[in-house]
């Protein structure tokens, strides 16, 4: 077995193993066998002896026991403990590489990593490993096929490498017309979701501090970017208990309907109708713990692939699917207008509500948006009224409106923003110690404190979760929000809207501009997940749709030019009866040019042929000489040639060679390198200068 | 095409992880499952286009002998215009065994392989059909076999065996042995004389065609006369003793080019034309069928030796020799003595029978 094949063996057995590693799934307990793979090929590659049958077969039975109590009592994921044996067999083949058909197991059990690598992981890296995989592969089996043939195996690059081109591309066209099914038919996905508290479907203030978690949660591009801050919204909560928030519109979940290809959270939207413009949101959402998908603020559809959307009596948008996984969606909502105030945040919201929506809230939910918890009512309703008595006295209307900015400024500027506000003391919730103990805390603190505030006076509020923000990447023109973007405001029904309101002090975080590379690697990630990881079938369905508009366009693009041709026929036409000299002129022109060209071609070609014929170089040989001073005549033969270029101090080995070769294709009528005796004439002329 | 096994467990592979996408919708497992396709696809139509295009041609270099090694020269081409074929088994089993191996044949590249070779038996073999090429590249999952057609020909004389003692010596005979540039009189043209020595002005005279005779005293002419006349061909019997002093002591019998009376005897023919060729006489040679007028030299042996690769037993009986053409020394190579041909042997310098060879 050549060393390249056993060395090739090593290195895909080492690809498949790392692809598992780098999921970071399998216990790092197996690690060891992986040693003791290096080990085994180093030994193959150094002409070891092989293990002996009876050490070979005990091992894999040890390994089949190992994997049997993996599966059944230690780990109990059949996947995992394949990954598991996985490793076990490639130590114990290792040393049981004999046969020039052992490496097939190897590459087998490699390609079964890859597979159940795909199941753990979508990171780009896993990408990077494929093509090593098919490099090694292509590499390989093409050895495979001399070593089968009997022949001394090569490995001509050249061609290796157009194979290995000719199947990347190959890959991608199976990859892109491989059928899509909507979801799996048995089993479920082993990815796991991204546990955010930001975006769950409770709030807990008794958490204590917040930590910042720089996991992407969501590559967003949006189209076009608005201004001011960008409020992803998530979740809705309506309940509070005193320390935790939630949800309890959950139940009302509905369907929404469907219309072509989108999901109308509104049953009409049109500009005409005086509403604002649209923004387009192209979401690509990790896998979160969660049905919950979010977007800019008043969405009126969502397009996705899956089959459905629902929205539950808050506005809570969710997308049903099985376990945890990477979802693709579009979103278009209707961005609200900026009012022109001066210090106020306050949108101005345009539109109507739709019936089928203004049928689900606020009339019959309206008590759900005033609940308070009872042990803590007067003491925030005596603040509020106390605030409010205050605002009122310096000339602020007595309105909900101006209720909500009051309170909203007040909180804004009289307390901190920490994440480290520490947990309530004793007798104490976290609202009311937030409010006049502590005076510090973060978004959550802020927003229960004002949404209670509200809700004392009588004025409907709702605590929204989602992200705020979020990291532009120019490369790609989309939003990268992150864990640490998390956020939560307010949202007080006045004037027969929900508006939002935000009290959390704005943090002014000098940020380091993340490097170029940094960026281009999240882009390149944003394109992995978008492309390749979340690649469906609506991407297939828009592939052909873009592919008979580019025909259509072809076919445009090809009468165009049948119209314009027509046209400048008749055109000149017309120059010719009217100017005939001109015309003849400009033919005569065209046809000299054309001849030239002719001419320029068959030049070219004679002289390629030229140089493709012995004669042509023997000619120089016998110039170069008769240039130096030596009598070179017509009767001089190639021998005589021989004996003066020898003594006019030519190389005499590529001399001697080149009228050899000579000889051979202008007497014996074979065919003969031409490039090789340009090269010996070149090398008898270089040793004589 | 064929599937190798290897082939089939990729094969069956692929049907498993695409099974596993369908089943959990992992685009990296498309992603995995498009490059084990993309593998199968390549292996398939690589190794399809790598035997298009390839001219094989196939050519004797001189005389082949069957039992006898000698060397054929064959040339391969790939008429591609920007392809190279790779990795090319050319094999032939009959008449001869080739067995070559081409790594590269670059576009519009003719390569040219000298084989040694043992042809197994005599005869005219049409090459078209005969000559398989196989290929496996670029991987081990697929193979392929095609039998390109060629316009090629071996002609493979018998075998030849020594003949170790000189056949007849000038007593046998009885005659001399006659200078054949000496002219020596005009006589009547006899089948098988030579028609460029008919003597145009004698023939005007006598009204029948008459021919030159060269030599002086003495005559070097000798014609065989082989039975090929198939009735009585399989009886066999001993070997006689005059017979057993011809043949070389380690002829076996198992040699697949002499497992025959039949082919025993035209191997000996062979043989003995070339022997007495080698010794510069004019030879006739006569068959059922066909005769070859005499002749001397490589020109004439030829002849001999092309009508002896291909001659077969045959079931009619057209000898066109008559008593009266016998007039210089003969023998007579018989299959059997039912033979037609046996009312010769007495005046035969020798007889020789098949079964005895």
């Amino acid at each position: 077995m050549p060393e390249r094949y056993k060395f090739l063996t090593a290195l895909t057995a080492i690809a498949g193993s790392l692809s598992l590693i780098a999921t970071g799934e399998p216990n790092p307990v197996y690690y060891p066998f992986l040693f003791l793979m290096l080990y085994g090929y180093w030994r193959l590659l150094k002409g070891k002896p092989q293990g002996s049958r009876f050490i070979i077969g005990a091992s894999s039975i040890g390994g089949l026991i190992i994997f049997l109590v993996d599966v059944f009592i230690i780990t109990g994921d059949y996947l995992l403990s394949v990954a598991h044996l996985s490793f076990i067999f490639h130590a114990i083949k290792s040393f049981d590489i004999k046969e020039p058909y052992d490496p097939f197991q190897v590459y087998f059990m490699a390609l079964l990593q890859l597979v159940v690598a795909s199941e753990f992981t979508v990171a780009m890296l896993f990408g990077g490993i494929i093509i090593l995989f098919i490099v090694l592969f292509i590499f390989v089996m093409n050895m495979a096929h001399y070593i089968k043939e009997k022949v001394e195996p090569s490995i001509p690059l050249k061609t290796v490498g157009f194979l290995i081109g000719v199947s990347v591309v190959i890959s991608i066209v199976f990859f892109i017309s491989l059928p899509r099914l909507k979801y799996g038919l048995w089993g479920k996905s082993h990815i796991k979701g991204i546990k955010n508290a930001g975006f769950s479907e409770r709030m807990d203030l008794s958490s204590g501090d917040l930590k910042l978690d720089p996991t992407v949660v969501a590559r967003v591009e949006v189209r076009p970017v608005p201004e001011g801050p960008l409020y992803w919204k998530g979740n809705v909560l309506d309940y509070f208990d005193g320390e935790t928030w939630r949800n309890t519109l959950q139940d009302t979940k509905r369907s929404l309907r469907r219309v072509d290809d989108q999901f109308l959270i509104h049953d009409g939207l049109s500009e005409a109708k005086g509403t604002g413009p649209i923004v387009e949101q192209d979401v690509l959402l990790e896998p979160l713990e969660s049905e919950i998908i979010f977007s800019l603020e008043r969405p009126v559809s969502v397009i996705t692939f899956l089959n459905k959307v629902e929205i539950d009596a808050s506005g809570t948008l969710y997308i049903p699917r099985k376990g945890a996984r990477r979802i693709h969606y579009k979103v278009k909502s209707e961005r609200e207008k900026q009012s022109s105030e001066v210090g106020n945040q306050r949108s101005e919201i345009r539109g109507q509500m739709s019936e089928s929506m203004e049928k689900f809230s606020l009339k019959s939910d309206l008590p759900f948006y005033l609940q308070i918890p009872e042990d803590i009512r007067e003491p925030i309703t005596r603040f509020t009224e106390e605030l409010l008595r205050s605002e009122v006295a310096k000339g602020a209307a007595d309105n909900p409106e101006t209720k909500a900015l009051a309170i909203e400024g007040y909180l804004k500027r009289n307390y901190i923003y920490s994440l480290n506000p520490g947990l309530p003391e004793k007798g104490f919730d976290p609202v009311t110690y937030f409010l006049f103990r502590s005076k510090k805390g973060y978004c959550e603190h802020f927003s229960s404190a004002m949404v209670l505030m509200l809700r004392s006076q009588g004025i409907p509020a709702r605590i929204a979760t989602g992200f705020l923000g979020g990291e532009l990447n120019p490369l790609g023109n989309y939003v990268i929000i992150r864990q640490k973007d998390a956020h939560s405001w307010v949202e007080a029904w006045i004037d027969g809207r929900w508006e939002r309101f935000d009290p959390t002090p704005p943090q002014i975080v000098q940020e380091k501009k993340p490097p170029l590379i940094v960026l281009y690697l999240d882009y390149m990630k944003m394109k992995w997940q978008r492309y390749v990881v979340n690649f469906s079938r609506e991407d297939q369905f828009e592939l052909l749709k873009g592919m008979s508009e580019a025909g259509y366009k072809l076919q445009a693009i090809g009468i165009r030019l049948k119209n314009w041709l027509k046209a400048e026929g008749l055109r000149l036409k017309a120059i010719a009866l009217s100017h005939p000299r001109t015309l003849a002129l400009k033919a005569i022109g065209l046809l000299l040019c054309f001849f030239a060209v002719l001419l320029l071609y068959r030049f070219i070609k004679r002289r390629s042929r030229k140089l493709s014929m012995p004669g042509f170089y023997y000619l120089r040989l016998r110039k170069v000489l008769e240039k130096r001073g030596y009598r070179i005549t017509s009767s001089t033969t190639s021998g005589e040639l021989l004996r003066i270029a020898i003594t006019a101090g030519l190389n005499p080995d590529a001399v001697k060679e080149f009228i050899e070769l000579y000889n051979q294709a202008r007497f014996g009528g074979r065919p003969v390198d031409t490039d090789r005796l340009r090269r010996l004439l070149k090398a008898s002329l270089e040793a004589s200068k | 095409m064929k599937i190798t096994r290897e082939g089939l467990r990729l094969i069956l592979a692929t049907l498993l992880v695409g099974l596993a996408s369908l089943n959990t919708g992992n685009n990296l497992m498309y992603l995995i499952l498009s490059v084990m396709l993309a593998v199968l696809f390549l292996s398939f139509i690589v190794t399809y286009i790598n035997l298009r295009g390839i001219e094989v041609k196939v050519e004797q270099l001189g005389e082949l002998y069957a039992g006898r090694p000698s060397k054929i020269k064959i040339t391969l081409s790939n008429r591609k215009r920007f392809l190279s074929s790779h990795s090319l088994f050319l094999k032939i089993e009959d008449p001869v065994i080739i067995s070559t191996y081409i790594r590269k044949l670059g576009p519009k590249e003719e390569k040219e392989v000298f084989e040694e070779v043992l042809p197994l038996r005599r005869g005219l073999f049409d090459l078209n059909k005969r000559v398989l090429l196989r290929t496996g590249f670029p991987f081990i999952f697929t193979e392929k076999t095609i039998m390109p057609e060629l316009q090629a020909k071996l002609l493979i004389y018998p075998s030849l065996i020594d003949i170790e003692e000189e056949l007849f010596s000038f007593e046998e005979t009885g005659k001399g042995i006659l200078n054949e540039e000496e002219f020596y009189k005009i006589r009547e043209y006899r089948y098988g004389d030579d028609r460029r020595w008919i003597h145009w002005k004698a023939t005007a005279k006598r009204g029948e065609l008459m021919t030159k005779e060269y030599g002086t005293q003495e005559t070097r002419k000798i014609t065989i006369i082989f039975d090929n006349f198939r009735q009585g061909s399989e009886v066999r019997g001993q070997k006689s003793e005059s017979m057993k002093k011809f043949m070389p002591q380690n002829l076996t019998s198992d040699i697949p080019y002499l497992t025959s009376d039949f082919e025993r005897s035209v191997s000996f023919a062979a043989s003995l034309a070339v022997k007495l060729i080698e010794m510069g006489m004019a030879l006739r040679f006569v068959t059922c069928k066909k005769t070859i007028p005499f002749g001397i030299g490589k020109e004439t042996l030829l002849k001999i030796l092309d009508l002896l690769a291909v001659i077969n037993l045959s079931d009619d009986f057209f000898c066109l020799i008559e008593e009266k053409d016998l007039e210089d020394p003969f023998v007579v190579i018989l299959q059997s003595d039912s033979s037609p041909l046996s009312r010769f042997k007495d005046r035969a310098i020798k007889t020789y029978y098949a079964r005895e060879i």
